[in-house]
């Protein structure tokens, strides 16, 4: 059913650009080892990379497998009404700017354009999708990895820069999928494509929040019948229940309790990290360093990521460990660049309320992962503060990881 | 929302086929003269002016012959907004203590729980969670995962299927904590339990 998402034999880019700075402009550039037929769509370009583009979906014949909407908000509805007027089935929208912004308005929009075509789409706010065996690489990761038999599920994007990358010389992919704001494609259906799919052995996941724990239960069990493993983790695990509860039911609630149980009920392995869920879907030790060193217990952490479920991850393995981190990470977006860092940082010089710096990096496009090293080595120089940094990936983050440990600053690159 | 306090909930769970400890409700010297409940004794306090039982003097435990459990209702009968007073065996030293509940969540509706009860719960914090409802399987797999060990392993296991049972009766539980409930050699016996509804 949404096979034509990792499988199309055409592709409409709509948002497709020359620019390398642009969603539009760097999905082109990553299909350029794509067999398949590539149609771009924007009003202000005649041709783009020695093609024919089209103002809109409408205006080309053939038919469309799937089309990637990489627009502002403002526009996506109206694309996506147009996709559905064109018969395109498979839609994915990359924009951001709906509800996880509080514009839950505009999602509603999407949710009845699709209803009333009967097309499906995945996201708004998500990261794209990725099949190596056939060149599709739809995301703005650094990095494309290389084909193989782990298929990821990641309801936080910007966790595939850093999985993509660290995976290089390691394991390959049969497929990856970010999820967005799920208002309609969920985990399920790409939990059952998945397990249908002959080249996927093993599945991990990367959850937030499902939105309907049972209908997921329900279909893990359903495609147990396929034998494929799947290892989930769960962000926001360190959550507790709620203090002062009418019951003490409620207040031994903890995310994690719940979450340990219900995955038992759906065969799922529940996992304490990114790295242990693919060191068991890969059955290798994948080379591991001690999670949280360094920091003590009762110490108060601050910490600064271009990835939003990386931040969180990492202030789980934190509470866990008895370290309090600081009112939320802070979360300058996978746009990042050295600059934004440095500016995070100079903020953080008149803070007194921490004992140590995390700074976590995960290479996307417009990632600067040297230059941050070297902002990261001047905020350092000019303070007392602790510092780790998690620049989280393989090559893309190599030059920047040795910067930092040859001036004697602990750097990771898996979580 | 509606809420259930001890004897409304326990009656509840009574008529749903649970096992309540033996108690009664007197309002009178003469109809606790009348109890034929077997002693040692507990006795709360009803009244709707006190909130916290336990801090106010409203929960005397340990009366052992009727002379002491007048002299106790006597106590009782002065506090603010008397209505009268529950009176239950005391189940100490005759099983292990355990805590069942249930709680409404976003994620997975009705999830069940079971564990070692009694007054720290918090503190012991040894507890295990399943998402309603549960099979046999299930539930033995929750009790091999808390350390709690009581000594009629079959009857827990029994009650916590029964309490499952319950949650696919009344979806519209909120909250439901059932503790202590008291593992003897041949009963799972309620002492306490509370409850929301929505």
């Amino acid at each position: 059913m949404i096979t034509r998402f990792l499988n199309p034999k055409s592709i409409a880019i709509i948002g497709a650009s020359d620019h390398e700075h642009k969603v539009g402009g760097v999905l082109m550039k990553k299909l350029e080892g794509y067999k398949g037929k590539v149609i771009p769509v924007n009003p202000g370009h005649a041709s783009l990379f020695g093609m024919k583009c089209y103002p809109r979906i409408l205006d080309y014949e053939g038919e469309i497998d799937l089309a990637v909407i990489a627009i502002p908000a403002e526009f996506v509805a109206a694309a996506l009404e147009q996709c559905g007027k064109k018969g395109v089935k498979n839609v994915i929208i990359i924009s951001a700017g709906f509800s996880e912004a509080g514009n839950s308005k505009e999602e509603e929009k999407l949710r009845a354009a699709a209803a009333k075509h009967g097309l499906r789409f995945l996201g708004p706010n998500c990261f794209g999708v990725c099949n190596p065996a056939e060149h599709i690489d739809l995301t703005f990761s650094a990095t494309t990895p290389e084909k193989g038999e782990i298929a990821f599920i990641s309801q936080s994007g910007a966790l595939w820069s850093y999985i993509s990358d660290f995976s290089v010389g390691k394991f390959g992919f049969s497929g990856f999928a970010s999820l967005g704001n799920m208002a309609d494609l969920e985990f399920e259906e790409f939990i059952e494509y998945f397990c249908r799919d002959k080249s996927t052995k093993a599945i991990v996941l990367y959850i937030e929040k499902l939105k309907d724990g049972r209908k997921f239960i329900s279909t893990c069990r359903k495609c147990a019948k396929f034998k494929k493993s799947i290892y989930a983790v769960k962000a926001g695990a360190s959550q507790r229940g709620q203090e002062a509860a009418f019951s003490h039911t409620a207040s031994l609630a903890s995310d994690y309790k719940i979450y340990k149980g219900s995955m038992k009920q759906a065969g799922v392995v529940l996992c304490e990290s990114l790295r242990d869920a693919f060191e068991k879907a890969t059955s290798r030790k994948l080379d591991g360093e001690p999670k949280m060193p360094l920091a003590e217990a009762g110490e108060k952490a601050v910490i600064i990521t271009n990835a939003g479920g990386a931040g969180a991850l990492i202030s789980d393995y934190c509470e866990k460990a008895g370290i309090e981190v600081v009112e939320k990470p802070i979360d300058l977006l996978g746009t990042a660049s050295a600059a934004d860092y440095s500016a995070a940082f100079e903020r953080l010089r008149s803070r007194a309320d921490y004992d140590f710096l995390i700074c976590i990096l995960t290479p996307q496009s417009m990632s600067e992962p040297e230059k941050t090293a070297e902002a990261l080595l001047d905020f350092k120089k000019q303070s007392k503060k602790k510092v780790i940094a998690y620049f989280l990936g393989g090559d893309a983050v190599a030059a920047a990881t040795d910067l930092l440990r040859k001036n004697r600053i602990l750097c990771f690159n898996n979580d | 929302m509606k809420i259930l306090r001890e004897k409304e909930a326990e009656d509840f769970l009574k008529k749903e086929g649970f096992d309540i400890v033996e108690g009664a409700v007197v309002r009178s010297k003469k109809e606790l003269a009348g109890l034929r409940i077997q002693f040692p004794w507990a006795m709360k306090v009803i009244s709707k002016k006190i909130v916290h039982k336990t801090r106010a003097g409203g929960v005397i435990l340990g009366m052992k012959t009727a002379a002491e459990a007048e002299k106790s209702f006597e106590k009782l009968g002065a506090l603010p907004g008397f209505e009268g007073v529950l009176v239950q065996r005391m189940m100490m030293g005759q099983g292990e203590f355990a805590i069942l509940g249930l709680k409404d969540t976003p994620e997975f509706g009705l999830v069940i729980m079971v564990g070692s009860g009694g007054t720290k719960v918090e503190e012991l914090d040894d507890v295990s969670f399943r998402v309603t409802p549960i099979t046999g399987e299930d539930a033995s797999e929750m009790l091999k995962e808390i350390k709690l060990r009581t000594r009629n392993e079959e009857e827990l296991k029994k009650n916590l299927l029964r309490l499952s049972r319950l949650a696919e009766k009344y979806p519209k539980i909120s909250e439901l904590d059932i503790n202590p409930i008291v593992i003897t050699q041949d009963r799972g016996v309620i002492v306490d339990a509370r409850m929301i509804l929505k």
